[in-house]
């Protein structure tokens, strides 16, 4: 059940930050690019708390491990020596960062993605100019199963047919031209169904997003907080051990 | 006037890219095929010049390769934002160049597969040289490595490696650009005609 605060600001509230931390990680430093995750990890625990299961995979675990792991023992000189372990301080270093990065870039994609509905995805694009957009994409993601169906049937029948070593360059043309002309014979039939529906591309029947004062001011605080983490100095020296000096 | 049917074949077309992208596309990166992401590119591009054919609209490529990022970016799976960003370049080049070549001849598709292609080349230094923050003169460095094995040349030959690497993806891209000409040809003489533009 959202909380009263939440229903009060919109998509453009909910999500427009994590647009902002996606692109104040990039080029950070290692303390900035933390302190820019621990943001994300709270911004994303209010907007959809779902989205940070994905962390926890075993998906994810074992990408981080592969990322820093082989860095931190063959990125650099190994300097550091723990016990048995030897460690190269700067291959830690990078693999910190690139693990923090991904993780922002990670965690804000797939909460937009999933924060958006194909009606949202819609409205947005044909507010960007490009109308009938919504309509488009909605017929795409009905399709897609049918254009696979449609592809693997007729990969199967040119294999059976000798395929590449029967048709040489031809093959690649023949299988192309089967799944096009299959795809375009139901062009008419789906803009006829459209037609009949009453769609008009021109008059979408959507109510347009609306953004609120509440939405503007969320975006605006998050953008002050992403100029202060990269621009202060003092802001990253909070993290600041002996990786990050 | 948009009509109705510019937009299911702007669907139509798109699907097609994000289906091949969807099944090819994760069956090749998850075997680690040298070259995948050239190869799918070619593929995708061929696709959305077929399309380009049958709607003959400035921005038509743009929005099928827009449809097949987003029909990529709801499948299920790891990393969706460097495919996308991948295939958003490439329609995005293929449309400039179709736009500066005018787009109506097999000369134009040809140019425009080609300028596709050479994305794959660039993507490393986008994605993980500037993303993911590794650097581009690590990725430069990747990228010599792999050049070296492949051709045997030593290091010194730098310029000689991304040469050929250029001309080789190149030349994957033209093939595409030909083979998306020849087919759109052959659906138009063979029925699809009334799908044609002019």
């Amino acid at each position: 059940m959202p909380s009263p605060s939440r229903t009060r600001v919109g998509t453009v509230g909910r999500l427009g930050p994590l647009v902002l931390l996606a692109g104040a990680v990039l080029g950070a430093d290692l303390a900035t690019v933390w302190l820019l995750v621990a943001a994300t990890v709270v911004w994303v625990a209010w907007v959809d708390r779902a989205a940070l299961r994905g962390l926890r995979s075993r998906w994810f675990l074992l990408f981080a491990a592969f990322l820093v792991i082989p860095l931190s023992l063959w990125g650099g000189p190994r300097t550091w020596q723990w016990g048995r372990l030897a460690l190269a301080p700067a291959g830690l270093e990078l693999g910190l960062i690139m693990l923090g990065r991904t993780i922002v870039l990670w965690l804000g994609v797939t909460t937009i993605v999933a924060g958006l509905s194909l009606q949202q995805w819609s409205a947005l694009f044909e507010r960007l100019g490009l109308q009938g957009f919504g309509f488009t994409l909605g017929v795409a993601f009905h399709f897609l199963p049918s254009v696979l169906a449609s592809a693997t049937d007729a990969w199967h029948a040119l294999r059976m047919r000798g395929g590449w070593r029967a048709y040489r360059w031809e093959a690649p043309q023949r299988f192309l031209t089967t799944v096009v002309s299959g795809a375009l014979r139901h062009v008419d039939e789906i803009a006829a169904a459209a037609q009949a529906r009453g769609y008009d591309p021109a008059k979408p029947h959507r109510a347009p997003e609306r953004v609120t004062a509440a939405d503007w001011s969320v975006v605006v605080l998050w953008a002050v907080v992403c100029l202060l983490l990269r621009l202060t100095p003092g802001a990253a020296s909070l993290l600041r051990g002996p990786l990050g000096g | 006037m948009t009509n109705l049917r510019h937009l299911v074949l702007i669907a139509i077309f798109g699907a097609l890219w994000g289906a091949l992208e969807l099944s090819l596309g994760s069956a090749l990166h998850a075997l680690d095929v040298p070259f995948s992401g050239l190869f799918l590119a070619g593929v995708g591009i061929a696709v959305a010049l077929v399309g380009y054919r049958f709607t003959r609209r400035r921005g038509s490529v743009v929005q099928i390769g827009l449809v097949a990022a987003l029909l990529k970016a709801a499948s299920i799976g790891g990393n969706v934002l460097m495919p996308m960003i991948g295939i958003l370049a490439e329609a995005l080049i293929v449309e400039t160049a179709l736009a500066l070549t005018r787009g109506r001849a097999r000369g134009s598709y040809v140019v425009a597969g080609a300028c596709g292609t050479l994305w794959p080349l660039v993507h490393p230094f986008v994605t993980q040289g500037l993303v993911a923050g590794r650097g581009i003169l690590t990725v430069w460095g990747w990228l010599l490595e792999d050049g070296m094995a492949l051709l045997g040349l030593p290091a010194e030959a730098a310029l000689v490696i991304v040469g050929v690497l250029v001309a080789f993806h190149m030349a994957v891209g033209a093939v595409a650009g030909l083979i998306a000409w020849q087919t759109a040809e052959r659906v138009v003489r063979r029925g699809g005609i009334q799908h044609a533009q002019p």
